[in-house]
């Protein structure tokens, strides 16, 4: 891993930790302000630029001052199914997660949520169906659906294909490669952009198998994350040893 | 550059740019009327960093770059937009169709999909092999390389290409402002980015077969002869790497 002397500054946090300020970068409500303060102090301390085109990138998807999404309805059944608070800001992907640690849904399933998820598996069934995407829902609608896909492996199949198939403009190709890269290590193949990292028993980070290491930087840079040494930098130092 | 075929008797060395044709004959006794001709693009000319001569980009955007030491064409598709033809796209129409580029263009605009650039020096191609290297690096949306052929004057064409998301080989139709699906390859191949591989298309009359790595993966009895330009194939935010395109033409 590349990682500055100042990262060691991070070594020791605990697992929580690393989920807690995942949830502080990407905006979701469940992040405690002290995560939100230690997501900037591994921020500062691994070099991570948010005036970097990446961070603009993200950030510009997820722009929904323009309030232009069609179907109000289901974008506060998502919202409300995936724990997202109405009016919570979607916040940049750090590009990088845990195996089995992904980020997902908070809270108990209910019965809400499992008419949603229903739904889902519906859409995803039928190929004439619009999938939630961002002019359906908005990004907040699309985030939310990223995050309750996340349990279920077809239906998270089924949504990386819709999302590919609905473009750039539709599906952020941040979220898109995160959840391709979790499909292929589940499925026993190497990642493509780097945004997995397993964990050892003795709590040390280490990024999954990857394909072409020597133009994962272009495909990140492609999808809208921060480059790979920066990321495994902020990993590191959020939860890893 | 790699011979494709042992069938080959006569190689013919275009070197684009100048329109000078080698032609070399590589077996004593061959017959010329039935010989088979090799034309392997040449990427002597081409400048890095530049937008290929040795294939003009009609749709996409296509450059030149090199990789270990060696020249290759780059379709980079970091800077695809939905609906984007290449710059230039009525000059390069004119060049390869003259006066009826115009119908070509209206169908490519409708294809600006699948980013194409066409092989400068092969006036057409009916019977044969078509052969290339490609290697992908990446693409968020779509990781394909494919070989373009039967391209006519009106824009449709025929296409059999690698989706490194879908991990096959698939011909498709391009008609009338339409892609259809033709046939898929007989299995799926997880392909790592970053490799080079070979695809080949062999035509021979109406029948078409695909390799991968010299490996048949598909059959198929097209519905017609071919009969058209060649050239590179991609699908939106693909970044493929392409080398070593060559053209065997034998008799019918």
């Amino acid at each position: 891993m590349q990682c500055s002397a100042q990262c060691g500054a991070g070594r020791g946090a605990q697992r929580a930790i690393t989920a807690v300020a995942f949830l502080a970068v990407i905006g979701h409500p469940a992040a405690a302000q002290g995560a939100t303060r230690a997501a900037g102090q591994v921020a500062r301390a691994c070099g991570r630029d948010t005036t970097g085109a990446w961070y603009r990138r993200q950030r510009a998807w997820a722009d929904e001052s323009r309030h232009d999404w069609s179907d109000d309805a289901l974008r506060s059944a998502l919202l409300d199914a995936a724990g997202l608070g109405a009016s919570s800001a979607v916040g940049a992907l750090p590009g990088f997660e845990v195996v089995g640690e992904q980020l997902t849904a908070t809270g108990a399933d209910s019965g809400p949520r499992t008419r949603l998820l229903d739904s889902l598996r519906a859409l995803a069934r039928n190929r004439q169906a619009p999938w939630p995407t961002r002019s359906v829902v908005g990004a907040a609608g699309v985030r939310a659906v990223w995050l309750l896909v996340a349990r279920d492996t077809a239906l998270s199949r089924t949504a990386l294909h819709r999302m590919m198939e609905a473009g750039p403009d539709e599906s952020p190709p941040a979220a898109v490669a995160t959840l391709e890269d979790r499909l292929r290590i589940g499925a026993g193949r190497k990642q493509i952009y780097g945004t997995q990292l397993s964990r050892a028993a003795d709590g040390t980070l280490a990024l999954a198998p990857l394909e072409d290491r020597e133009h994962v930087d272009l495909r990140r840079e492609a999808a809208g994350l921060p480059p790979l040494g920066q990321t495994l930098c902020a990993a590191r130092a959020l939860g890893g040893r | 550059m790699t011979h494709l075929t042992s069938r080959t008797t006569l190689l013919v060395v275009a070197t684009f740019g100048v329109g000078a044709v080698h032609v070399v004959p590589t077996a004593a006794g061959a017959q010329p009327a039935a010989a088979a001709r090799t034309v392997q693009v040449d990427l002597a000319r081409d400048r890095a960093g530049h937008e290929p001569v040795s294939f003009l980009p009609v749709v996409g955007h296509w450059v030149v770059a090199t990789d270990a030491g060696r020249k290759v064409i780059l379709a980079d598709g970091r800077a695809w937009k939905r609906g984007q033809p290449a710059g230039g796209l009525a000059d390069k129409a004119r060049a390869i169709y003259g006066a009826r580029h115009e119908e070509f263009i209206d169908n490519v605009k409708a294809f600006a999909y699948f980013p194409i650039a066409v092989a400068r020096d092969v006036p057409s191609f009916a019977n044969g092999d078509i052969a290339l290297r490609f290697k992908m690096i990446g693409g968020t949306l779509d990781r394909c390389a494919g070989i373009l052929f039967d391209l006519k004057s009106n824009g449709d064409y025929l296409t059999v290409r690698f989706n490194g998301t879908e991990d096959n080989v698939v011909l498709w139709t391009f008609n009338g402002g339409r892609r259809s699906f033709v046939k898929r390859g007989t299995e799926n191949f997880p392909l790592e980015l970053g490799t080079w591989h070979e695809l080949r298309a062999s035509v021979h009359g109406t029948a078409f077969t695909a390799y991968l790595d010299g490996k048949l993966v598909l059959e198929h009895t097209l519905t017609a002869p071919v009969s058209g330009r060649v050239g590179l194939w991609s699908k939106t935010d693909s970044m493929s790497e392409f080398a070593d395109f060559a053209v065997t033409s034998a008799a019918r």
